[in-house]
């Protein structure tokens, strides 16, 4: 049995709204299959193994809360997503189509959080932020699962504001796919941190579509022992006046790989676009693997745009710096790693901080010592 | 008491230190003059245990022990700093909880009791008086976006802070201007005392005039060519190195 074998006959009837989308996934995935080594958006990630795995669709392991602003509502038809192999084996296989809006502005954060299963889980979320409003998401993969393929439609009308924070910390396999559409004149601000996990990918797939969005795209990954991650960031500029900002960061140590790919595109209609991007990495071992790249595509005259990528260790002169200070060795790699993070994670919305610094320090040498960096000192 | 014994280290394959021996006994001031490539940064980083200098012949003890086969942070615990001629930047890392870090790891591996928030800040605030710091650079990054001179009063701060016996201070005048360069010599000064023993390096005379050594040695070469009182950085300072190879030589 393999992935692909437990895919039904003919498409499934429910849903309904996902009627359409099933049959096209189901073309596809009859055609293309899923990737390969030589699929280039999946040359450094092998999904060999877990393709040819005998995991059974199950329930979806989403929970979510909904604070007061946010309702569930049904949608009758959905346009297609971009499509990729895995949203569309969600697209064929997921058992529910969860459609939210919110409206106003919310003062608590909608809150998802998936808990991975021994079976295969296909959770599919569609997000409305109607025009204007302010909403703060936050996701939280935690668990041991076989195998998640998780798929968020964010839709942000005009005006509207989303804060997304995704704390990746599955330690099963994870593929998740997150599209977001703006509006004019929206804001979306994704924090994602990604911590271990024997295989977690994401695909984020931004598109400002209208004139005057802007989006900020920060994340801090980590992996060790054999753990891979892999990000795949798309921002697509087809309107005028559009900003995206993308700043990643990663530490990759014992045989752990990280894979960070990412491309900016200003199309002919994103005239007057502001484009950022950088990644750097921290390689902890000779063992551990940092695949990166980072590329622009430019298709219009009036463009400020930037990018890079580096990969090295540790700074040896600030190493030895905070050694000459009578800091131990470990606290002061400690150290200089969480000092790596802190511009990724900056801007955090302020109730999650203590969370997210807390999955990280866990993942660095002499946690202990360090908790007490972040007392404040007046 | 510092005692350096006919000291060779290398730095990438290359001999820089040939031979060099001092000895420097507490409360003493020793200033150690030298043109450039003579091997006086390579001394600094191999008393504070810097990796990539390679010791090949001799010995360095300190207070009873064998430097040498300590970890920097080993060193720093006995009582050993070295104020960098190139401080550092460390973006991220505040510069209070560095120091913070810093005073409670050496405190921690000499059995004392950790300092909490309050007693550091307070400390802090009086040691910042010493080099006139001000309290939002001791807020800032690590050395992040500071001023040449900035950096090297922050380097006198955590010395006053960390209190060493033997404090060793690289280059500490270079990219200093005279105002800076008084108010790093004053809060070396105030610094002195009778249990602290200090290494003052440098390629011009000008600092000696702020802290004025009771030793002066001479380093070219690697290797100590000569050794005398305050006088003898004015006489370098009039006749130029040469003359004193010249001198050594014969």
């Amino acid at each position: 049995m393999s992935l692909l074998e437990t895919l039904p006959a003919a498409p499934k009837s429910e849903p309904p709204a996902l009627k359409g989308l099933r049959a096209e996934a189901h073309e596809r995935l009859a055609s293309e299959g899923l990737p390969t080594k030589k699929t280039e958006a999946w040359r450094f990630t092998s999904v060999a193994s877990l393709i040819g795995a005998d995991l059974q669709p199950g329930p979806s392991t989403l929970a979510f809360e909904l604070p007061e602003g946010v309702r569930r509502v049904e949608r009758e038809t959905l346009e297609a997503l971009p499509a990729g192999p895995f949203a569309d084996l969600n697209a064929a296989l997921t058992d529910e189509l969860v459609v939210l809006r919110a409206e106003g502005r919310p003062d608590e954060p909608l809150s998802f959080r998936y808990t991975g299963a021994d079976h295969a889980s296909y959770p599919r979320v569609r997000l409305e932020v109607a025009r204007g409003a302010e909403l703060t998401l936050v996701e939280r993969f935690a668990g041991e699962g076989a195998f998640t393929d998780a798929v968020l439609e964010i839709v942000l009308e005009d005006g509207a504001r989303l804060k997304h924070v995704r704390m990746q910390q599955e330690r099963g396999q994870l593929i998740g796919l997150v599209s977001v559409t703006q509006g004019r004149d929206s804001h979306y601000g994704a924090h994602v941190i990604t911590l271990g996990g024997a295989l977690q990918r994401l695909d984020l797939k931004v598109g400002l579509d209208a004139p005057g969005a802007s989006c900020d795209l920060r994340g801090f990954y980590a992996v060790d022992g054999t753990e891979h991650c892999d990000h795949h960031v798309r921002v697509d500029h087809r309107a005028p006046h559009g900003t995206s900002h993308q700043t990643f960061r990663g530490i990759a140590d014992g045989k752990g790989v990280a894979v960070f790919d990412s491309q900016a595109i200003v199309h002919r209609s994103g005239g007057h676009a502001e484009a950022h991007q950088e990644n750097r990495n921290l390689l902890l071992s000779e063992t551990a693997g940092v695949h990166t790249k980072p590329h622009l595509e430019i298709d219009h005259d009036e463009v400020v745009a930037s990018h890079g990528a580096t990969v090295g260790a540790l700074d040896d002169d600030a190493l030895f710096y905070l050694r000459s200070r009578g800091i131990p060795v470990d606290l002061a790699r400690g150290i200089l790693i969480h000092a790596f993070a802190h511009e990724p994670l900056a801007d955090l919305p302020e109730a999650f901080e203590d969370e997210v610094y807390q999955g990280l320090l866990e993942r660095l040498p002499a946690s202990e010592a360090l908790g007490g960096l972040n007392e404040e000192l007046a | 008491m510092l005692k350096i014994e006919n000291l060779h280290a290398t730095v990438d394959g290359k001999e820089i230190l040939r031979g060099l021996s001092l000895e420097l006994p507490p409360g003493e001031v020793h200033a150690i003059m030298g043109p450039n490539g003579s091997g006086k940064s390579t001394l600094s980083y191999v008393l504070a245990g810097r990796e990539g200098y390679e010791v090949t012949e001799g010995s360095v003890t300190f207070a009873g022990e064998n430097l040498l086969e300590m970890d920097p942070e080993e060193r720093a615990a006995l009582g050993v700093f070295l104020a960098f001629q190139y401080p550092v930047a460390i973006p991220g890392v505040s510069n209070l909880q560095f120091l913070r870090t810093s005073l409670n790891s050496i405190r921690k591996a000499n059995g004392e009791d950790e300092l909490n928030a309050a007693q550091f800040m307070k400390l802090a605030r009086e040691k910042a008086k010493l080099v006139e710091l001000k309290a939002e650079l001791m807020k800032r990054a690590v050395n992040h976006g500071f001023s040449g001179g900035e950096k090297k009063r922050n380097e006198i701060f955590q010395m006053a802070m960390l209190e060493p016996k033997l404090a060793i201070l690289d280059e500490t005048d270079s990219g200093l201007d005279i105002d800076a360069l008084k108010i790093v010599s004053q809060g070396v000064n105030a610094l002195r005392g009778s249990d602290r023993s200090m290494l003052v390096i440098t390629h011009y005379q000008r600092l000696l005039d702020h802290i004025v050594p009771d030793v002066v040695h001479v380093l070219m070469d690697g290797r100590i060519v000569r050794t005398g009182d305050k006088d003898l950085a004015l006489r370098l300072e009039d006749e130029g190195y040469e003359q004193v190879r010249a001198e050594a030589r014969a």
